[in-house]
């Protein structure tokens, strides 16, 4: 104990705060609560997924919302039926821009409210030509206007799709049925995908999207509709938990002109067929190869 | 080391079982099968009736009408009035404008209950698009493709009710132009609105 100098001493203050600094930085571990069931951290990817595992992460999903939001909802996981192939089709001759499909998409798909949030967006352009980068989203006057048709966008769930190239985690996949669809649970939020995509379909979850625990559409799917959380990607589904069970999707059941056309490619007596057969058809885009299932036409 | 053909034997039974579990694995994935036997169920919407809005509503607020025979039945129609402007009573406030058509381009003065073709033939009111389909045929061969007018409820007619429009329930047949709307609320993108300052929304 004699031989205690200025340096031990000047040590063992610096080795005090230190545990002491290092103790306090790891003091929230302590309030620290996982946003994911040890279930939820250790489950396999989606295509790997059986019918009893997939449905146990659905219940999950449905008492997390119960949890959160207070209301119950049924969280459907339905897989591609055999022999469909989607595809839909869009008349330009009609369409008058009034934006009722992205207000039933808003609504259907449980969209955060502020922004309006919707997955199609309706471009007014000039007749004549197809200049998108001098389109406009964001008209507020009596529709249609002279010397303007429109254009709504959305989700063309390309055969050939950049986003699903691009995604470092295949949180994003196409399915049999052609649907190009998002594990929420699986995306990681680098974005990637939505850079990719040249029709500017993919949106990005920055906050938690805020939708009224009464306006909660609780008919849900996994891969479709269901709440989102905060820092994930997610697109049109083309209203996946619909169409799997034949319905259309909540775009075309609003459309009130008529300008929607849904069906299934695989089927030669569909309405889909008889349009890309007897319509003046196109794509947007088409010089980057990327195959869309959107189809634009005009009846003249 | 020595070539052991029983060890050779075992890794090729190996990689065989290999490819016979992935394979059997793969077909665990089961796929519904399109359509589930239902009957097809079709509503149509905008079935014209002989009949006329008369403005008042009954105890249950439904709207009343009458048939046209209640008045056509009495009356002699007054000839020749091509438009309701020329008329001296009733129909007084019906506004058409459909190009050049007049009253009797579509109505049978010899039964009011029923409409006529341009040729004079009988079509009975539920199937007034035949009178449409003379003049906009490219609309009617479209409309029975499936490509005007719309669909609702299912595409796929095995597994649930559809629902479509007729003419009339989109065109009023006196005038028919679709009438200009105001469009619902449009996006309210982080880069089109100005950013509310607060405490939660942080550093945008």
């Amino acid at each position: 104990m004699n031989n205690i100098n200025r340096r031990d001493v000047l040590r063992g203050a610096a080795g005090l705060f230190g545990a002491g600094a290092f103790a306090a930085a790891l003091a929230p571990l302590a309030q620290w609560r996982p946003e994911q069931s040890v279930e939820d951290f250790l489950r396999q990817h989606y295509k790997a997924l059986n019918a009893e595992e997939l449905a146990a992460i659905c219940r999950r999903v449905e008492a997390e919302t119960k949890r959160k939001h207070g209301v119950d909802v049924q969280v459907s996981a339905l897989q591609p039926q055999t022999g469909v192939h989607y595809a839909y089709a869009l008349n330009l001759s009609i369409c008058i821009g009034c934006r009722l499909c992205a207000q039933a998409c808003h609504t259907e798909n449980n969209h955060d409210r502020p922004s309006n949030n919707s997955y199609i967006r309706v471009i007014e352009l000039d007749k004549g030509s197809i200049n998108l980068a001098s389109g406009n989203t964001t008209y507020d006057h009596p529709v249609p206007a002279e010397g303007k048709y429109y254009m709504p966008v959305q989700c063309h769930h390309c055969r050939d799709a950049p986003c699903t190239k691009v995604c470092p985690c295949e949180a994003t996949w196409q399915e049999e049925d052609g649907l190009v669809v998002v594990d929420y649970n699986w995306c990681i939020g680098c974005r990637y995908c939505e850079v990719a995509c040249p029709y500017q379909a993919r949106r990005f979850n920055w906050q938690e999207p805020e939708v009224p625990a009464e306006e909660i559409n609780p008919q849900q799917g996994y891969l479709s509709n269901r709440l989102r959380p905060a820092g994930v990607m997610e697109k049109c589904t083309f209203c996946a938990h619909r169409v799997r069970q034949g319905q259309v999707p909540a775009c075309q059941e609003a459309c009130p002109t008529g300008a929607r056309v849904f069906g299934n490619l695989a089927d030669p007596n569909s309405d889909i067929r008889w349009v890309l057969d007897n319509k003046r058809v196109f794509i947007l885009k088409e010089d980057l190869q990327t195959h869309p299932r959107f189809f634009y036409f005009f009846d003249t | 080391m020595q070539h052991r053909p029983v060890l050779c034997i075992f890794r090729v039974l190996s990689l065989v079982l290999c490819a016979v579990g992935c394979l059997s694995l793969g077909a665990q994935e089961t796929s519904e099968e399109a359509g589930s036997g239902a009957a097809p169920s079709l509503t149509l919407r905008g079935q014209a009736e002989a009949r006329i809005d008369t403005g008042a509503v009954d105890a249950k607020g439904q709207v009343l009408t009458i048939s046209c025979m209640t008045c056509h039945s009495m009356l002699q129609p007054q000839t020749p009035a091509q438009h309701p402007q020329q008329l001296q009573v009733f129909h007084q406030g019906l506004s058409v404008q459909h190009g050049g058509n007049t009253c009797y381009s579509c109505h049978n003065p010899n039964d009011y209950n029923t409409l006529r073709l341009a040729d004079g033939r009988r079509v009975p009111f539920p199937s007034a698009m035949d009178l449409c389909s003379q003049c906009h045929g490219p609309a009617r061969r479209d409309y029975d493709r499936g490509a005007h007018g719309g669909l609702a409820g299912h595409w796929d007619a095995t597994q649930g009710p559809q629902t479509r429009n007729t003419c009339l329930a989109c065109h009023d047949a006196h005038a028919p132009a679709y009438q200009a709307a105001l469009p619902v609320a449009g996006p309210r993108d982080r880069f089109l609105v100005q950013p509310v300052q607060s405490e939660e929304a942080g550093h945008e």
